[in-house]
């Protein structure tokens, strides 16, 4: 941000204290405790997890020992890679403000500070409505418009394991998706042979709005017991937020994609006008915790502080 | 909050093209393209047009000041662009190829092949493919030349009809892939203006059925 007078900077600054104070308050009274996780990754465990993330958009550094190093491109993995090894089975839950730590497209180092909630060792429905809720809470607390997007990560991942066992083609095929390239998908669907998955990918990006849309637009298609169970939770999900009245700033897209591949269940990404983008990203990521050495469910989201600051700026 | 769609429209031929797709479908009639004037507003379906150089339609999507854009796959590749792809418009086809001298091997053993281009990041992402070490050669325009002057091996373009290499004494030495017209828009803009989108995306594709 750019203040034209010293008075705008110091406002600006006190509306973001008071935005992070806000924020603390909020989790703590729901039991969510502080963590400070450490500023390096090792790069190679890094990008083995992450493989569609850019690497030309990490900050790496090399040891004494020459090992190469990344500095936290995400804050949740660091988080992990602390708790995981002393976690006790319990349920825990967590909170951060960190920095995370990006290259951008000019060979800037990015520093973008970040608040999220982890909740560990609960694998009920009710965990994942607290957490999503938790991240219509920050928006609506704030008094600004935003649009929430929902999506299963396992949609996407099961119908294209069922297309091709190609690790390859597995992740350019995720590619397109992310791109909502509508034209390669067809290209290469249409060389394949007939099944509902193909079908189903065919229209994957008219699959959004409503649930109640979505399962009018798939009515046609007699869909596998895992598609099915996924099409039943989400629409549970969806009548909790119709019950707290947030159905209206809710967007079903069953081709949204993550740039972490270690989401396996509910995805959530949330997005303000003024931002490039999305400034809330979340979900369910027991993949993650399994990569580091012990599988337990966790749930989480991450926020984009300074995005989210320039909002309530401005508005 | 403006509830029509801002849309950015490259200068030159392929904007061209693309005007008159727009005013096929009923829409950008205000564009004027005698005029110099820059932006134009539309009163069908709220609508404003920006004319801007090509290479800047991606910047202005991808920054969110345009909703939508009309660009060629080249630059969206050579940019990296993180915007979504709606619909291939079927326009602007062509190819990007490596061309050079008949004759001209692109293996090189031991050797490094050199490469001119307006479009190293394309470049340098279809050679990591290949076992043979390039070196590549930033030009803004006029690459044929760089092959006839030793100043590279082979250039990589894109190529639509070949009359250009052709005069030159050029040859298409490998096809690498096919390029188009591409209807792009911004992630965020997509969710706030999906019915929008939406809806300029479905008259789009009636257009070409």
């Amino acid at each position: 941000m750019t203040f034209l007078t010293l008075e705008e900077e110091l406002i600006y600054f006190e509306t973001k204290q008071k935005i992070h104070e806000q924020l603390e308050a909020e989790v703590k009274k729901k039991g969510y405790m502080l963590i400070e996780p450490s500023f390096f990754q090792d790069y190679d465990t890094f990008t083995t997890m992450n493989p569609r993330l850019k690497k030309e958009t990490m900050v790496k550094m090399i040891s004494q020992e020459g090992q190469v190093l990344v500095l936290r491109p995400d804050v949740t993995t660091a988080i992990m890679k602390q708790v995981l090894s002393k976690w006790d089975q319990h349920e825990l839950k967590l909170y951060y403000l960190s920095t995370r730590f990006k290259m951008n497209s000019l060979n800037q180092i990015e520093e973008q500070k970040q608040f999220g909630i982890e909740y560990l060792g609960n694998e009920s429905k009710e965990a994942v409505e607290e957490v999503l809720l938790q991240g219509y809470q920050v928006f609506e607390n704030l008094k600004i418009r935003y649009v929430m997007e929902l999506s299963d990560s396992r949609w996407i991942n099961t119908l294209i394991k069922a297309m091709t066992s190609d690790l390859d083609l597995q992740k350019t095929m995720k590619n397109w998706i992310d791109y909502k390239d509508r034209y390669a998908l067809e290209k290469w669907l249409d060389q394949q042979p007939s099944s509902v998955e193909k079908d189903i990918l065919s229209r994957i990006f008219d699959l959004q709005g409503t649930m109640n849309d979505i399962i009018r637009k798939l009515s046609d298609l007699k869909l596998s017991e895992p598609l099915m169970k996924i099409i039943d939770e989400m629409k549970s999900i969806e009548s909790r937020i119709h019950q707290e009245g947030y159905l209206n700033k809710t967007f079903v897209d069953l081709s949204m994609m993550s740039a972490f591949d270690y989401y396996e269940g509910i995805m959530f990404k949330g997005y303000l006008q003024s931002s490039m983008q999305p400034v809330l990203r979340g979900g369910r990521y027991d993949p993650l915790t399994e990569q580091l050495g012990k599988r337990c469910p966790a749930i989480g989201f991450t926020l984009t502080l300074k995005d989210l600051v320039k909002e309530v700026f401005q508005s | 909050m403006k509830k029509g769609l801002t849309i950015a429209l490259p200068k030159g031929r392929l904007g061209e093209v693309a005007i008159e797709k727009f005013k096929a479908i009923g829409w950008a009639n205000s564009i004027d393209e005698s005029s110099r004037q820059l932006i134009f507003y539309d009163e069908v379906a709220d609508t404003t047009y920006m004319l801007v150089k090509p290479s800047d339609v991606i910047t202005y999507v991808e920054r969110g000041v345009a909703d939508v854009g009309v660009i060629g796959k080249d630059s969206i590749l050579e940019e990296k662009a993180n915007v979504y792809e709606l619909l291939d418009l079927g326009f602007g086809t062509c190819q990007f190829a490596i061309a050079g001298k008949n004759g001209q091997s692109l293996t090189k053993k031991d050797e490094v092949l050199k490469i001119a281009t307006k479009y190293p990041n394309v470049t340098k992402a279809y050679f990591e493919k290949k076992a043979q070490p390039i070196e590549i050669i930033k030009l803004n325009g006029s690459v044929e030349l760089a092959p006839l002057v030793g100043l590279s091996d082979v250039i990589v373009d894109i190529v639509e009809t070949g009359s250009t290499l052709k005069a030159n004494g050029l040859i298409v030495l490998e096809n690498m892939m096919a390029i188009s017209a591409k209807l792009i828009s911004n992630r965020v803009s997509y969710r706030f203006k999906y019915e929008a989108i939406q809806a300029l995306v479905k008259k789009m594709e009636v257009l070409q059925s």
